[in-house]
């Protein structure tokens, strides 16, 4: 936000805009601007439509405690100028995160719970994004990210191991030439080995494990099965319409992975409750309030329990403010709820 | 004193009809707008200056009910008064 503007920015804007010379532009300006100090001297308010209202506000004298000495001495009672923005304007500001909205949290919301949710998209979206752009290619190549995915989970273990199944797997080149090069090592120069076998137990580890590798030769392959079911499954629906899963899992950002389900489906067309218990999955009755109601009781009564008042508060598409404030007469949607996985 | 009553201040202080003070109004602030929106700050010397300040979110608890609310990040516009004029009041 290095932009700095000054009046002569704002008068040629306004010339611009008013086909007006930037000299009386400029003078306008001016004018505005002491036009509202003068006002504001005079001790009045000014509100200027769709820019804010200027006021000042007196501040009561008070103590203070002069911090390099310690002496109290009185801070006199003094003005001081508010500037409240108008809400056009405010929301023009804000125009970058209007998207947002105030959540109101569930008890059992965590604060790790919000960190573990922002990572676990990030995991997400790579397998998905995946299988789309590598539809079109080879089968072999589509398995490599599986394999290299769970190889990380267990780098030490798997590399003794992959040596067997590298024919029969694909090519995770990086990970299995590094193995292959110590094997003959030890071959090529059988002195090095006679040289390091107290420094380096390793090597004649190498040989033990060689019954203890076919084991994880079944592991690998268990894996690579698990692998390749998982992908087909993902990549089945993101076959069928690529556009509308993502968007999905997008709208749902603050819910974990979980295969799509029709009461998860139901509720994407409706505002959700974030990492609530419930999906709201469509409106199941409109309660008319009455004297002395309001939306605790109303939780209480349809759900047995008035920690929902958040889904029907949500469902409406109420504020906080707002939902303490109702009339009367005011028609309440009370959502259906489906208990979420 | 309100928008109307600025505006016919203005008009009479720069001898023009109430009209067009409240159609050069209008355009000052939708450029004033405009500026803001990209986050320009605006300083008018004597006056103060406007800035655009990203304020955090925040976790929120009702008194009350105990209850925890998000609030989202959101930008507003602040206004700093310069010195010049807070020594006048």
């Amino acid at each position: 936000m290095e932009n700095k503007i000054f009046i002569a920015d704002l008068a040629e804007g306004l010339a611009r805009r008013k086909s007006i010379s930037k000299k009386d532009a400029e003078s306008f300006v001016r004018t505005v601007f002491d036009a509202i100090q003068e006002q504001l001297l005079a001790g009045e308010q000014v509100k200027i439509k769709g820019f804010g209202t200027f006021k000042v506000i007196t501040v009561e004298s008070r103590e203070s405690v002069n911090v390099s000495t310690g002496e109290r001495f009185v801070i006199d009672s003094h003005g001081k100028i508010s500037f409240t923005p108008d809400k056009t304007l405010a929301d023009h500001v804000n125009k970058p995160f209007a998207g947002f909205e105030t959540v109101i949290l569930h008890d059992s919301t965590k604060t790790e719970d919000m960190e573990r949710v922002d990572e676990a998209p990030v995991a997400e979206e790579p397998v998905v994004e995946t299988p789309a752009p590598e539809k079109k290619a080879e089968a072999p190549a589509k398995l490599e990210p599986k394999v290299e995915a769970p190889a990380k989970l267990e780098p030490k273990v798997e590399k003794p191991v992959e040596k067997k199944p590298e024919p029969k797997v694909e090519k995770p080149v990086a990970e299995v030439k590094p193995v292959e090069e110590k094997k003959p090592e030890p071959k090529a120069e059988p002195v090095k080995v006679v040289e390091k076998p107290k420094a380096e137990p390793v090597k004649p580890a190498v040989k033990a494990e060689e019954p203890k590798s076919k084991w994880w030769l079944w592991c690998l392959i268990l894996v690579l099965v698990i692998g390749c079911a998982v992908w087909y499954m993902n990549s089945k629906p993101a076959e069928q319409e690529p556009v509308q899963t993502e968007e999905v899992e997008e709208t749902v950002v603050e819910t974990p992975a979980e295969p799509v389900k029709s009461a998860e489906e139901l509720a994407a067309d409706y505002e959700q409750v974030a990492n609530g218990e419930y999906w709201i999955v469509g409106t199941k009755t409109t309660h008319v309030l009455e004297k002395n109601e309001d939306l605790t009781k109303l939780s209480l009564q349809y759900y047995g329990d008035k920690k929902l008042i958040n889904y029907i508060i949500r469902h409406n598409g109420y504020s906080a403010q707002k939902a303490s404030n109702l009339f009367v007469g005011t028609e309440v949607k009370i959502p259906e709820l489906v208990k979420r996985d | 004193m309100n928008n109307k009553e600025f505006i016919a201040l203005i008009s009479e202080k720069l001898n023009m009809s109430a009209k067009d003070a409240g159609a050069f109004m209008a355009g000052l602030t939708t450029e004033m707008t405009s500026q803001f929106e990209e986050g320009a700050t605006l300083s008018v010397s004597g006056f103060g200056s406007f800035e655009v300040k990203k304020k955090l979110e925040r976790v929120l608890v009702n008194p009350s009910t105990k209850q925890r609310m998000l609030v989202p990040p959101k930008l507003v516009l602040s206004f700093k008064p310069s010195p010049l004029l807070k020594e006048k009041l």
